[in-house]
């Protein structure tokens, strides 16, 4: 049985306006395309370059996009769409947020406060302890300011914030930095359990190793554009990836020969019409320039003029 | 040039907790020493004194066998945050966070694949990333020596983690700089670093 989709989002847009000179104003699509859907009980994991759009696919879906943002496209929570009011609504309730900026904490707050969110009942207490507990932190840290803390820690602080509750959706943007692997091991299955207990995780990570042990899907963004969604056993080879930055990604990978290949992304001002990595493309022709679909491929998507002669040849 | 550490002990004001006890750390010119220690255990905290942004409460500092603090205004250990948005002003344009690094060579900038549309921008309109590039390329002024990088890369993706070390790697050991790299990865220990010390 398919299970029901918790957030879809299709065919995101982020444009930001940037003033060049005095009268001059420039409008910088940051995310192009974004489609990614994340159903009950399931973990996907959003992965990426640097500067593709990642945390900003979060922001946007929680509705933090800075004044200058224009937004458009369709984000569904549970079947309904998301307008600003019903994502400040839902947004610290039934979705919560791990931040990738250590800045989000409140710096004159101390963490136990912090973690309970004003309240003080003895439940919210037990609580806050348990959750320490469970990521190594002692009591001691209760009393404690954000500044005094070790980046792991605050890490650690932050993960702890959103999963207090329990959210029938997390979005978790880069949550393992600063964490060393035990650690950052427990948080993928304390993710991984939220997930089996019903609730879906859209995790944003550059760590696809650690993503692809508990993770059902990736999702595979490059210059705020989707270019492959495809099931985590899919990566087993590198013949199962149907799309070449998809491709370079895994043999990036420790495992597979750590091979760094040029895949810069193109600057956001500069980026061609049609497919955004046609200029590290060996297969890249005219009708690469043209817009392509994304269409369904196997299990998931994928955005590639070429994928049918691809996996027709494996 | 050889940095020294001897000694050095460290406990932040009015906590009971001992962060860095009678530590010695020795890094020369051209060495690329990885530091080991699980979360909370001082890595950052002897970074900073290193760098001079905390005194140790005893020991002592020697860079070819001067005192540290002799140097002048522009220190010759200059040091790479673990969190790039907590290290900018968020109230400067990227160009003049990039000259706070005194004379950065055009070369940095462009290997580290700032485009010229960035340094217009504000510290909030970059992603993490990019920001990290920022601040690798401002700690490399003119005069560093020693450079300590506190996992500047775990906020990026495994292609462009590859590449920044390629390039660090290649920019120091061309000017013969002395690295102390703080890293969660042992895989990235083992390719960057000649030797390793625990905390």
């Amino acid at each position: 049985m398919e299970k029901t989709p918790l957030l879809e989002v299709k065919n995101l847009r982020i444009a930001f306006d940037q003033y060049s000179g005095r009268f001059s104003k420039n409008n910088l699509g940051m995310i192009r395309d974004l489609s990614v859907m994340v159903r009950e009980g399931e973990l996907v994991a959003v992965v990426g370059p640097s500067g593709s759009g990642k945390s900003l696919l979060a922001h946007g879906i929680l509705g933090i996009l800075p004044d200058n943002a224009e937004i458009e496209g369709e984000i569904r929570f549970r079947g309904t769409t998301m307008t600003q009011r019903c994502k400040e609504s839902l947004r610290g309730n039934e979705i919560a947020l791990v931040p990738q900026n250590l800045s989000y904490l409140d710096p004159l707050l101390r963490m136990g406060p912090q973690l309970r969110k004003g309240k003080r009942d003895a439940k919210s207490r037990q609580k806050t302890r348990e959750i320490l507990a469970h990521y190594s932190l002692n009591e001691q840290m209760e009393r404690m300011y954000p500044f005094e803390l070790s980046g792991g820690m605050t890490r650690r602080i932050l993960i702890s914030t959103a999963l207090i509750d329990s959210p029938s959706l997390v979005i978790a943007d880069e949550p393992t930095p600063g964490l060393d692997e035990k650690l950052a091991r427990r948080v993928m299955s304390h993710f991984r359990a939220i997930a089996d207990d019903g609730a879906g995780i859209l995790l944003i990570t550059h760590d696809l190793e650690l993503a692809l042990e508990v993770a059902d899907r990736i999702s595979v963004i490059y210059a705020g554009t989707s270019i492959e969604d495809a099931a985590a056993t899919d990566f087993l080879h590198e013949e199962t990836l149907r799309h070449p930055y998809t491709r370079a990604l895994w043999r990036a990978m420790p495992r597979n020969g750590f091979r760094v290949e040029n895949t810069a992304q193109p600057c956001v001002a500069k980026i061609p019409a049609g497919c955004p990595f046609q200029q590290h493309c060996a297969a890249a022709s005219g009708a690469c320039r043209r817009e392509i679909p994304y269409r369904r491929a196997g299990e998931g998507f994928v955005r590639c003029i070429h994928t049918e002669e691809a996996v027709a040849a494996t | 040039m050889i940095l020294e550490a001897k000694g050095v002990s460290f406990r932040y004001p009015y906590r009971e907790k001992q962060i860095l006890n009678r530590v010695d750390i020795t890094v020369a010119s051209g060495e690329r020493v990885g530091l080991l220690a699980p979360s909370g255990y001082g890595k950052t905290t002897l970074c900073k004194i290193l760098a001079g942004f905390e005194k140790p409460d005893e020991g002592t500092l020697l860079l070819d066998s001067q005192p540290l603090n002799s140097f002048g205004r522009y220190c010759p250990v200059q040091m790479i945050w673990q969190s790039p948005e907590l290290a900018v002003n968020p109230r400067l344009k990227m160009h003049r966070i990039l000259a706070e690094g005194g004379r950065v060579n055009r070369r940095i900038v462009k290997k580290l694949g700032i485009e010229d549309a960035w340094l217009t921008r504000y510290p909030a309109e970059l992603s993490g990333g990019e920001l990290q590039r920022f601040c690798i390329a401002r700690a490399l002024g003119e005069d560093t020596k020693f450079l300590l990088a506190d996992e500047i890369t775990t906020m990026l993706d495994l292609i462009t983690q590859g590449q920044i070390w390629e390039f660090l790697l290649e920019e120091t050991t061309l000017r013969n700089i002395g690295l102390l790299v703080i890293s969660h990865s042992p895989a990235l220990i083992g390719a960057v670093c000649t030797r390793t010390q625990a905390l």
